[in-house]
């Protein structure tokens, strides 16, 4: 008997990402329903895992069959429709990144996880890397000596791995993005927008190694979409370069130096099922080498998923250290916005 | 490349820089260099020296080109001091090659120039050093980088340095410039050149100076990435071969004590 997975959004990240990631899982998961507030969407969607379907969010909480719920809806709904599934007593509930759009509704969601016992798990997938998970095991105290903290993401459209990953439904439709970029109220829009859409991807991982942001001293929104941002705290000093081209090549990285141990992970990029980050940690010992391993960080969400359904494996994340995630992200881009907006940034 | 139908050059190597390594260096070019008559006159040989105030004093003797061996300790002292001996140096028809761990490196001269970062949306220079790294000095090696492998920096501005690394942001025309270093108590001294446009990237990885282990230069478009050949030569090296090259047939250096002063004019304003 396997675990049954409720879709809550049919988008392209649950078509071409967690999709294949359950059915990859077999053996222990199999897709219940899919809802999506387009019909043919969802039917399309759920077709192709044999699921059942519909455009309501009630009948999929109301579904015995669904034991665990996916909330990969747009970003505003995430907190509704997380807190309705713990209160439909689901075994667990995934919430898509980021886990909310505000620090409040972050916190009803774990309220409610904290009073229904539903464990509630974000689609941070590096932190469910084996590779990331590995090098936590091995790396000491490394978190408490960190002094610089680099992460990098450069990467080619989303396309050109989504069109390998699935066969999508139907072509998703972005806002075009508007306004003066000289503009510093668009600056700011601009970098927010790409803390909480590209950065936000790493900063789960900074903030292991710079838990409190003190300063942000260089928000540069890149054209056409990117940003460089410089922090410090706690006598610690980050780096953040994100850069999406037009072209094909693709880096990942994330960087920590530190006084006993340096830390070096390149991840494979989203969609494609291209095995785990490998992860390098240098110590007075030597060098060591994790990964890569088959399965990737969202393959690591959905065993743990499966396994916390069954009872098999306690919550990796508390709810309490999701929130400080997602407040850390939304200071960040706040700062940097700010920063923007007094025009000293870049 | 210079004729090497001329008897090689008599070398004085002053303080620190008469040091093994200096040694091999200068073996791998015999027919460039030979070892000056053990304290014997450094007039009419090329002088390595290891810092300005050795640079200085070695002008007075009247040699025939001198390689400045880094810039340690010089980001310290005023730009004027750097452009008087400049001036002095360019009136006394002695050549100054300005040596670094990356910016005289081949694979930067075989780009010739074909690095266009025009189009380009960031350049990043990013560094890994020793421990005891100075981060002015560090920040110098990297404009001179900057400055041979693309053009000269403008509006540099450090952001954060201290013991374990530093941060600046510059521009190179209008493009946005990071850069940055981190000091490491494990691994060797290297260096990354990235430049990201919305059509072609480029990448210069420089692995430990200190050996000939080459650079990588890898350009990446819509085609396909082309890696360019490697050249089993230090910046060390090549920074021998540049002072022969301007001592025998009067060759620009690619980097120059004018350079070393706009940089470091750069830093200080």
């Amino acid at each position: 008997m396997t675990v049954g997975v409720g879709f809550i959004g049919a988008g392209p990240v649950t078509q071409a990402i967690h999709l294949p990631a359950v059915a990859g899982l077999s053996d222990r998961l199999h897709v219940a329903r899919v809802m999506d507030v387009d019909e043919g969407t969802a039917a399309a969607v759920a077709a192709r895992a044999g699921a059942a379907h519909g455009t309501s969010v009630e009948e999929l909480l109301a579904d015995p069959a669904v034991e665990i719920v996916a909330v990969c809806s747009p970003h505003a709904f995430h907190a509704e429709q997380a807190e309705a599934a713990c209160a439909a007593g689901k075994k667990a509930v995934l919430v898509e990144k980021p886990l909310a759009t505000t620090l409040d509704d972050a916190r009803g969601i774990a309220k409610a996880a904290r009073d229904t016992g539903v464990p509630i798990v974000v689609g941070a997938m590096h932190t469910y890397d084996p590779a990331w998970l590995a090098a936590e095991r091995h790396w000491g105290d490394l978190p408490a000596t960190a002094r610089r903290i680099r992460s990098r993401i450069v990467l080619p459209p989303n396309a050109r791995f989504e069109t390998l990953a699935t066969q999508l439904h139907a072509e998703p439709v972005f806002p075009v993005r508007a306004g003066d970029p000289s503009d510093p109220a668009v600056r700011a829009a601009s970098i927010r927008g790409a803390v909480l859409g590209l950065a936000i991807h790493n900063l789960p991982l900074v903030r292991r190694f710079l838990p409190r942001v003190e300063r942000v001293d260089v928000a540069r929104p890149l054209s056409p979409f990117g940003y460089v941002l410089t922090f410090q705290g706690g006598g610690r000093t980050a780096e953040l370069i994100g850069y999406l081209h037009r072209g094909w090549r693709e880096e990942w990285s994330f960087e920590v130096w530190g006084d006993g141990g340096e830390l070096r992970l390149d991840f494979t990029p989203s969609y494609v099922r291209a095995g785990s980050a490998t992860a390098e940690l240098r110590t007075p010992t030597g060098l060591h080498t994790f990964g890569p391993h088959p399965d990737n960080g969202y393959t690591g969400e959905w065993q743990h998923l499966a396994a916390l359904a069954t009872g098999a494996e306690p919550l990796r994340y508390a709810a309490s250290d999701l929130v400080d995630d997602l407040a850390y992200a939304l200071d960040l881009a706040e700062r940097a916005a700010d920063l923007l907006l007094q025009g000293t940034a870049a | 490349m210079t004729s090497t139908t001329l008897e090689p050059l008599p070398v004085t190597l002053s303080g620190s820089t008469d040091h093994p390594a200096v040694h091999a260096t200068l073996a791998s070019l015999p027919k460039y260099f030979r070892p000056a008559t053990p304290g014997g006159p450094t007039t009419g040989t090329v002088v390595a020296v290891p810092t300005l105030t050795a640079l200085r004093a070695a002008l007075d003797a009247r040699p025939t080109g001198i390689l400045l061996a880094g810039v340690a300790g010089v980001a310290a002292g005023g730009v004027a001091d750097v452009r008087e001996l400049a001036g002095r140096a360019a009136a006394a028809g002695v050549p100054v090659v300005v040596a670094g761990p990356w910016a005289l490196d081949p694979a930067v001269a075989a780009l010739a120039g074909a690095l266009d970062a025009e189009d380009a949306s960031l350049i990043e220079v990013t560094a890994t050093v020793p421990a005891g790294s100075s981060p002015p000095d560090v920040l110098l090696d990297q404009l001179a980088l900057l400055r041979t492998a693309i053009g000269p920096a403008r509006a540099v501005e450090v952001i954060q340095a201290d013991a374990h690394g530093h941060l600046a942001r510059a521009h190179v025309g209008d493009v946005p410039v990071h850069l940055a270093a981190a000091v490491s108590g494990l691994g060797t001294r290297r260096a990354r050149l990235d430049v990201l446009g919305p059509a072609v990237q480029w990448r210069l990885s420089f692995p430990d100076p200190a050996t000939a282990r080459p650079a990588t230069v890898a350009r990446t478009d819509a085609d396909g990435e082309r890696l360019l050949p490697t050249l089993y030569e230090s910046a060390y090296r090549a920074a021998w071969r540049h002072l022969h090259a301007a001592v025998t047939d009067g060759a620009t250096p690619p980097y120059s004590l004018h350079d070393l002063a706009d940089d470091l004019d750069l830093l200080h304003n």
